[in-house]
């Protein structure tokens, strides 16, 4: 009856993940070269300390949570696949890979949260909580993905793999799929790649 | 490996997880499970009783400036709970939610309440910061439980709220730890509750919900029995911003009136049906009711009727009147005054009739306390032939001396009022006033 306990870790490496990109950006800033092990141990660690801040009697990274309920598969890929490439140079989602994220985040944020929050009767939503037609169409996509050998598609399977633990307070399969946060940096990451190759151009 | 290999084995083992998945859970298009209601059984009260109504405070002491929002039901034992908020304002921090319960029966007196939950414990019980809590339904379980579902803000207003749901097993003397309840895909916010639940024949429940951000419209929140208690996903009713906060009224196993409190311009009551156990809902209409962008509930009652409890005005809440439908919610009249007062405030009626036939009508009055009114069918039957040959009648509550010295609801009921000692209501107290 009680959170998950998936529920709550998920809760303080997300943000953790967040805090070492942006910490190791302001090292680079300050002319440090944040590679290795040993940045990501120690990025990694002031980050969950500062995470652990008592606030209102809650660690810092709970309190949080009272905006950030959940924290979809998907984005946990790119900021995981964003820690990998900072620290060790490893690119676990290529380019092609992080691009058909966005454009999946974009489509279903544009489509989805409108009809999710009331306009219209219908509710796209209702359809993640049981096996049914969104899981096939989940599925399908991730095997077309698969055979393109975009490992978007990996990333779908990890997300239908996470819903069947239940490692969210939600039972519903879009939670796992897609958040808010998730939408506005795939809009925000598909826009300057726009703008970049329109200036290429 | 080769990357084809590859390619194929990941496109396996997705096919594998879906197939088991499918195995498991089975292949669902509609997310409405197929189940029935459990419906009031019918057995017509005899309404050659003498009229009986009686009223009194849930709590009189009048501890807190501010009371709202209650919900009444009846626990297996045949004795009745009721749950409402309050504290120094609505929303403020010192607000809780209690819990009284009482033995079934027309004047028996409320529990002196004790607290069912806090913010402070609210954010304790689920691991997270939570700022406020709010509305709370409370409803009787198998095996002695009783399930209490309650509103909970991390941040912004009430629109912002998300649910939770603990159960008791001791009649509310102590609670499990809040489960917050994952239902909304936008930062889990927007999903609030105000009305009681409707029981389902595999044991589950159905409970009335509605959304606030965006959209104003009702869903259904879907309470499962499963091995760590209840199974929750929710499905919506209708969508847009004409009507919301919902009272779900099922007519039979598969057939039931939702009645809505407006959100737009038109100040009637909205009301929708389903006829397939809440898989569809016809298109909202409006009932020849109005309503003032204030809560309302309504129930069946056993012997068939429909009974709803409405503030009768399309501008205030000053009046809270029962109007009965004999067809289903198709046609409604007007059927007794419950109290009306200009300039106050009594709103949020839950309806409840127990398994002895009495009707219990709890509220909140002038934002100060909870009242609950007790009467039965025959006192209604009484206040309808009245309202047919009179037209609206001011309430027993409200009855000026004048009005009480020339006995003109004597002729009707028994009348008990029970009075705090703070004198918070009218300073006579009628007993078994019988003409």
């Amino acid at each position: 009856m009680i959170t998950p306990l998936a529920a709550v870790i998920v809760s303080f490496i997300a943000p953790m993940l967040v805090l070492m990109i942006l910490f190791a950006a302001l090292a680079r800033r300050l002319r440090f070269n944040p590679h290795g092990a040993g940045w990501c141990v120690g990025l990694g660690l002031i980050a969950l300390g500062i995470l652990m801040i008592p606030v209102a009697g809650l660690p810092l990274a709970r309190v949080l949570t009272a905006v950030m309920d959940h924290w979809s598969v998907l984005l946990l890929a790119l900021l995981a696949a964003g820690v990998s490439k900072t620290f060790f140079g490893a690119e676990l989602l290529r380019r092609e890979d992080r691009r058909a994220m966005w454009v999946f985040g974009v489509v279903a944020g544009v489509v989805f949260y409108p009809l999710a929050l009331g306009i219209g009767s219908v509710d796209p939503f209702a359809y993640g909580w049981h096996f049914g037609p969104l899981f096939v169409l989940v599925g399908c996509t991730a095997m077309l993905l698969q055979l393109q050998g975009n490992r978007f598609g990996v990333v779908l399977l990890l997300a239908f793999f996470a819903w069947l633990a239940g490692v969210a307070e939600s039972g519903n399969l879009w939670d796992y799929l897609t958040d808010p946060v998730f939408f506005f940096v795939s809009v925000g990451a598909l826009v300057k790649s726009v703008v970049t190759k329109s200036k290429q151009h | 490996m080769n990357p084809d290999a590859r390619r194929f084995i990941w496109m396996g083992l997705t096919l594998a997880l879906l197939v088991f998945i499918g195995l498991r859970y089975g292949w669902r298009v509609s997310p409405v499970l197929t189940t029935k209601f459990v419906v009031p059984t019918i057995s017509p009260e005899r309404i050659d009783t003498p009229p009986e109504f009686h009223e009194q405070f849930v709590d009189s002491r009048f501890v807190h400036p501010s009371a709202h929002v209650s919900s009444i039901c009846q626990m297996p034992d045949g004795r009745m709970a009721a749950v409402w908020y309050a504290g120094s304002r609505e929303g403020a921090r010192d607000v809780a939610l209690y819990v009284s319960s009482r033995e079934a029966g027309l004047t028996n007196a409320w529990s002196t309440p004790v607290s069912a939950g806090t913010h402070e414990a609210a954010g304790d019980e689920t691991f997270r910061y939570v700022k406020k809590v709010g509305n709370a339904i409370v409803f009787a379980g198998t095996n002695n439980q009783l399930h209490l579902i309650y509103v909970t803000t991390g941040f912004g207003g009430w629109s912002c709220s998300s649910l939770n749901l603990k159960t008791s097993t001791n009649g509310g003397a102590t609670w499990s730890r809040s489960r917050r309840l994952g239902l909304s895909p936008f930062f889990n916010i927007s999903q609030l509750v105000k009305n009681a639940p409707t029981p389902l024949a595999d044991g589950g429940f159905v409970v009335p919900i509605y959304h606030e951000v965006m959209g104003k419209f009702s869903e259904l929140l879907w309470l499962r029995p499963s091995a760590n208690g209840f199974q929750a996903f929710k499905t919506r009713a209708f969508g847009g911003r004409m009507a919301f906060q919902p009272a779900l009224v099922p007519l039979n196993e598969t057939n039931a009136l939702m009645l809505n409190r407006t959100a737009g311009s038109v100040a009637k009551i909205h009301a929708t049906k389903t006829s397939d156990g809440g898989r569809t809902w016809t298109a909202l209409e409006t009932i020849d009711l109005p309503n003032s962008n204030s809560g309302l509930d309504a129930i069946r009652l056993m012997d068939g009727r429909l009974l709803l409890a409405f503030n009768d005005s399309d501008s205030s809440r000053d009046n809270l009147r029962l109007a009965i439908s004999a067809d289903g919610g198709v046609t409604w009249k007007r059927a007794a005054t419950l109290v009306a007062e200009a300039g106050e405030e009594f709103s949020y009626p839950t309806v409840l009739q127990t398994s002895d036939g009495l009707i219990h009508v709890t509220y909140t009055w002038k934002r100060k306390g909870i009242k609950e009114a007790t009467f039965n069918v025959a006192w209604l039957e009484a206040q309808m032939r009245l309202q047919n040959s009179e037209g609206v009648r001011p309430s027993p509550g409200a009855a000026t001396s004048k009005e009480q010295a020339a006995g003109h609801f004597s002729a009707l009921s028994n009348i008990h009022i029970a009075v705090p000692e703070d004198g918070h209501t009218p300073s006579k107290q009628m007993k078994g006033v019988r003409e």
